[in-house]
């Protein structure tokens, strides 16, 4: 229909259509190489804080900011993965150095959720309306994220405290759900032991 | 499973060993992180730590991603009202389960002692399987036949099924290896490929009590490609 072409868009190179693609050192690797499984989770965590940032706004729970540091963080994180430490130039890794400080920062605001939440007596399910779900999601993919960074770690590709920061957020997620989700004078759900039995199925069918 | 996952495995043995009872009760309020997982490894419910990376915590991460996934699938379930009550009610069982399942895979069965073998013995009857058996057959007296593919469509609760599903497959697929070197009651495998069976169903329910229509698969139609001379290599 459209009579003339738009200018192809630079967002597509088509360099990576074998399978390939770069690390800010320049190197080439396969998509499947443990950097991109690791990069690739990572980002898939900063769209899961995403998600969880627009709801925790909406109900003006006082996450907001700290989320949108986090995915700043995790996008400095993204940098470090890339930029293989023992092959990189001064430069490079001192632009992709990840500091300590941002863990601590992370632990603060922990202690400071978390004082003001009820102590853990149960497991809880992941639960409490949208924001807290939303966080619980961003959590459990945040584990995923640092369980695909342990093998760049330990090849020595990335820093440790890449691995600490995403060890610590999971519980900065886990401490922030639940503060969602008291914040919205929403319920979490905890474990029970469910019943085996023509009983359990018959209760719940009854609801 | 565990509503966190590597720190879960504190809470559960929290829960069941009396060192830790004590570590969780008297010593007051414990913080949230405890910095042990760090170097990157984690404890089983038996006490053995492996790195975060071994099969058995991407099994039990995995499993940890799916009940955040059905959290959320029941939270628009809620929303959505009267009609998918039931299914609101069947997925808190199915988180709790969940739970259950965690707890099988992070005591290998090819390691640990009777006694807790015997407390995360997992569907031994294979009463819970039949359950979802019996959701799914009450369900689908109610659905029109399926004629075509479905895309995972039909408003945000069905949507929401549909995403869990396929992290219960993913979830599935972890589980299957240490299913078959027995680490890992087979029961949890059966219980987890029923389960998609019972998201794809709950799924399409509650697209149908939206009164939302399900999308269904079409060939798209692709344009003809200019032969270019030159491929761009790399």
């Amino acid at each position: 229909m459209a009579t003339e072409q738009p200018k192809k868009s630079m967002l597509y190179t088509r360099t990576g259509d074998k399978g390939e693609s770069s690390l800010y050192n320049g190197e080439r690797r396969i998509k499947t190489d443990r950097i991109f499984e690791a990069l690739g989770a990572v980002d898939e965590l900063n769209s899961a804080i995403g998600i969880a940032h627009h709801y925790c706004k909406k109900s003006a729970n006082g996450l907001d900011e700290q989320l949108i540091e986090i995915q700043c963080n995790l996008q400095d994180i993204g940098s470090n993965i890339a930029t293989p430490r023992n092959d990189a130039s001064e430069t490079q890794l001192r632009n992709t150095a990840f500091d300590d400080g941002h863990i601590e920062k992370l632990e603060g605001w922990i202690d400071t959720l978390d004082s003001k939440l009820p102590p853990l007596r149960n497991f809880i399910l992941p639960s409490g309306g949208e924001s807290s779900i939303f966080l619980h999601q961003a959590r459990s993919i945040c584990r995923r994220a640092e369980r695909t960074t342990i093998p760049v770690v330990e090849a020595n590709d990335a820093d440790e405290s890449v691995l600490k920061y995403l060890n610590r957020l999971s519980d900065y997620l886990f401490a922030a759900a639940r503060s969602a989700a008291k914040h919205e004078g929403l319920e979490e759900n905890v474990y029970k032991k469910a019943k085996s039995g023509r009983e359990a199925s018959i209760q719940t069918r009854v609801l | 499973m565990f509503s966190n996952a590597f720190r879960s495995t504190a809470q559960l043995r929290a829960g069941a060993c009396s060192f830790s009872t004590t570590r969780l009760l008297l010593a007051g309020r414990p913080k949230i992180y405890t910095k042990t997982g760090d170097k990157g490894t984690s404890a089983l419910f038996t006490g053995e730590r492996r790195p975060k990376n071994d099969v058995v915590f991407d099994a039990l991460g995995t499993n940890d991603e799916l009940s955040s996934s059905i959290g959320l699938a029941r939270e628009f379930c809620l929303d959505q009202g009267e009609g998918v009550k039931g299914i609101v009610g069947q997925l808190e069982q199915i988180q709790c389960l969940l739970q259950d399942v965690g707890s099988n895979i992070a005591t290998p069965r090819d390691s640990a002692t009777a006694p807790r073998l015997a407390r995360t013995e997992f569907d031994a009857d294979g009463q819970h399987v039949e359950d979802l058996e019996a959701w799914i057959d009450a369900m689908d007296q109610e659905l029109p036949p399926l004629t075509s593919f479905i895309l995972p469509s039909g408003g945000k609760a069905a949507a929401a099924l549909h995403v869990a599903r396929s992290v219960s497959r993913r979830t599935e697929r972890m589980v299957v290896p240490l299913a078959q070197e027995q680490r890992v009651d087979r029961s949890v495998a059966i219980y987890l490929n029923r389960l998609s069976d019972y998201l794809f169903t709950s799924g399409r329910y509650a697209a149908m009590k939206a009164g939302r229509q399900e999308v269904v698969y079409k060939k798209p139609r692709a344009p003809r490609v200019k032969k270019t001379t030159s491929v761009p290599e790399e």
